[in-house]
């Protein structure tokens, strides 16, 4: 049937995406903000400053 | 002959600390520098965190810039002056000590700014001193002598227009000297405070391993400042230190000696008899300035409030009726891409991913980023006007009958864009209660995420063209009004219950209106337009992805209908879950699925519908989904999205606490889980029972 390659391939773009938000929601808690658009400095510009 | 010492450069590239009193045009410069977009508005409060970028010196050499938190003294009243003061004393455990610091000075008012100043000479690094709005200076009668002043402080001292691009070159050049000359300028310790300066600094040197200079900084600073604020990543004085300096305060107290206030006093003096040699007036202007002329009428008792929300409804009257072309074209391009890919590609689960999830999902959203972009354009025009700072003086008289200042009024506005920004705002606030309250009652107001639901709603409460769109803005008017009433409210309460305490005066700078940078105002809304897209095209795709595949699976029975599809699905089984608890509000199983998706961002209820409406839609073609949202309907063949319905659902949203990041923030800034957790249940508990109380009521008239 031609819908079979569509469902494997539907349920991997949501898997990824399950991944992508996880990955997102830990990246916030160790550094919780709104993404940059207040301004505050990122850990890559704190990481900057140590070395 | 004799010359200045100086300090050799550091063998990295330098780190420079920018340091100046609030509406210094700091934020300008630092943006100037470095290039990155700031938001610039001349209000307190925009600077509420460290800001971290890089310039490159004259030579090409990077140049490391922290813009560090304005204040007018290291003495420092609020988490926020307690950051300034920390990475300047090197007490930061996250941020090293810098290397160089550029201070500016507003020419206008040289005499308060050089106080900061004067105490930061102490701390013996590299200064270089900028004049900042010295065109402002000039129109206004004064002169400062800058050779003058740079041959009596003995570092460089830089004119500069920092709005203009004036003095930028010359600061570049400065900062690019290897050897920057330390100051040479010197003031008289009162001689009963001078024995315990020399014991603390010794003790700082021996036991907190300071440098002398700064040692010597920081014993003044301890003797005026008693360090009563401390925030999180500050390193804590040696216990000797700290004992010898409450042994001091013990003698001092039974002597009746004003230590704090001797010292602040013997400063004042030699910055006094400075200026005195740097500052001409020349004739003074007599009469109202215009900026005088127009606060007479905008902080006017009454004009002031009619002039506020005029401006407001002029706002959101050019939401409704400049945006209205371009997202129709938002719109029908959405819908056609939608149409395009049903007829292209086969029937399938992915086609439906593509067409009712990512396209159904985010197409919902993104036709709202006209009205965002207009809502940040006035923003971004109010700002650079000036005519915030006037917002906050007016607001000031309605804060303090709660209980609060006008302070609180500046992150609550800051919470009109979004609550993250405002709750972090909250460290210019000094006292904790203060400050708490507002972290509290900041989401209330209704920020910029809930736009696209407010807006979608009222489209299905209008949806004939023919209805005045006065009436959609004062709807809108009415949702922004009650969050705002909301605040006030739950401010009034938890002052005289939860978190009592007394209001403190507001003293604040209301700083002269000027025209609007149209560069800067563009950048802003360019910058939020970007983030906003950038939300969508990540954290909103993903859950309409994941939303999709919530409302697809388990598959039902052959022969089912959308409708009983969506009904057995996992997104159905949590909406009917959910369904007890919101019918009576008149919400059902499927605005369930869009309230608890809303946890992730609450614009992402517009996109729940998007997939849900959109799936269960029988046409070929993908319908606008405000019409999809008009047909549906209960089992029992009633209209779902009535305008009691949409109205209800608009309150709830006014009230309701649904934003993660959101939460997560507070509890940051809190530093414990039982505010946030608190936030959620007062505000979605008043959701609940404001909701219920509208509904049945309205249900009770007839509506």
């Amino acid at each position: 049937m031609i819908s079979n390659w569509q469902t494997p391939l539907a349920i991997f773009v949501v898997l990824l995406a399950v991944a992508l938000i996880v990955r997102g929601a830990v990246k916030k808690r160790k550094t919780p903000g709104c993404g940059s658009g207040c301004g505050c400095p990122t850990d890559k510009f704190k990481a900057g400053l140590k070395k | 002959m004799s010359t200045a010492p100086t300090s050799p450069g550091p063998a990295r590239a330098p780190v420079y600390a920018l340091v100046g009193n609030p509406n210094c045009g700091k934020s300008t410069l630092f943006n100037a520098l470095t290039g990155l977009k700031q938001k610039i508005g001349n209000y307190p409060g925009v600077t509420v965190e460290k800001k971290i970028g890089t310039a490159y010196s004259q030579h090409g050499h990077a140049l490391t810039i922290i813009d560090l938190p304005g204040a007018y003294s290291l003495a420092a009243r609020s988490p926020d002056e307690a950051v300034l003061r920390d990475v300047l004393l090197g007490r930061r455990t996250d941020t090293p000590m810098p290397d160089r610091i550029v201070c500016i000075a507003d020419a206008t008012n040289l005499e308060r700014n050089l106080y900061l100043i004067h105490q930061i000479l102490d701390l013996g690094r590299p200064v270089i001193l900028v004049l900042n709005m010295m065109d402002v200076a000039a129109q206004t009668g004064l002169v400062v002598r800058a050779a003058r002043l740079e041959k009596e402080l003995g570092i460089p001292v830089i004119p500069c227009e920092a709005i203009n691009g004036k003095g930028l070159v010359e600061l570049k050049l400065a900062m690019s000297r290897h050897d920057l000359p330390l100051s040479r300028h010197s003031w008289e310790i009162p001689a009963p405070i001078a024995p315990a300066v020399s014991e603390l600094a010794a003790s700082l040197v021996d036991n907190d391993q300071r440098g002398p200079l700064i040692a010597r900084a920081e014993a003044l600073l301890l003797l005026t400042d008693q360090d009563t604020v401390r925030v999180a990543g500050s390193r804590p004085l040696s216990a000797r230190t700290t004992e010898i300096l409450r042994s001091w305060e013990k003698r001092w107290q039974g002597q009746g000696t004003d230590w704090a206030g001797a010292l602040v006093n013997s400063r004042y003096d030699a910055i006094t008899e400075l200026c005195t040699h740097v500052i001409e007036r020349s004739a003074v202007k007599t009469g109202a300035s215009v900026s005088d002329r127009i606060d007479a009428v905008v902080t006017h008792p009454l004009w002031g409030w009619l002039v506020l929300g005029g401006v407001m409804a002029a706002l959101f009257l050019s939401i409704f009726t400049l945006a209205q072309v371009p997202m129709d074209w938002i719109g029908d391009h959405t819908a056609a891409l939608a149409t395009w890919v049903k007829h292209t590609m086969p029937a399938g689960d992915l086609r439906d991913l593509v067409t009712d999830g990512a396209i159904g999902g985010v197409g919902s959203v993104i036709t709202f980023l006209p009205q965002i972009l207009i809502l940040f354009f006035f923003i971004g025009l109010l700002e650079s006007t000036g005519y915030m700072a006037r917002a906050a003086f007016i607001m000031d008289r309605l804060m303090s009958r709660v209980g609060l200042n006008g302070k609180s009024f500046i992150p609550m506005l800051s919470s009109y864009a979004c609550a993250i920004p405002g709750i972090m705002a909250t460290r210019t606030i000094e006292d904790t209660k203060d400050r708490l309250v507002t972290i509290l009652v900041a989401p209330l107001m209704s920020c910029s995420a809930r736009l696209p639901v407010y807006l979608l709603l009222i489209a299905a409460l209008f949806p004939s063209a023919a209805v005045p769109v006065g009436a959609k803005v004062a709807i809108m008017l009415t949702m922004y009004a009650l969050g705002t009433a909301g605040a006030l409210f739950f401010a009034w309460l938890f002052k005289r219950t939860l978190l009592k305490g007394e209001p403190p005066l507001m003293i604040m700078e209301l700083p002269p209106y000027r025209l609007p940078k149209m560069r800067d105002v563009a950048l802003h809304m360019l910058e939020r337009a970007w983030l906003f897209m950038k939300r969508a095209g990540t954290i909103i795709l993903g859950i309409s992805i994941i939303l999709w595949f919530l409302t697809a699976y388990p598959k039902a029975p052959a022969g089912s209908t959308d409708s009983q599809q969506i009904a057995q699905s996992f997104a159905g089984m949590a909406g009917h879950a959910l369904e007890p608890v919101i019918k009576p509000l008149g919400f059902d199983w499927q605005i369930g699925i869009g309230l608890i998706s809303s946890f992730a961002a609450r614009e992402v209820f517009v996109s729940s519908m998007g997939v849900i409406f959109n799936a269960e839609s029988s046409e070929e073609n993908t319908a606008p989904l405000r019409d999809a949202l008009l047909a549906a309907k209960w089992p029992d063949g009633r209209a779902l999205f009535t305008p009691l319905v949409c109205i209800t659902l608009m309150v709830f949203y006014v009230f309701a606490m649904q934003c993660m990041s959101t939460i997560a923030v507070v509890k940051r800034e809190t530093n414990s889980w039982r505010w946030p957790l608190f936030q959620t249940v007062y505000m979605t508990g008043t959701a609940w029972l404001v909701c219920l109380i509208i509904y049945q009521t309205g249900r009770a008239l007839g509506f």
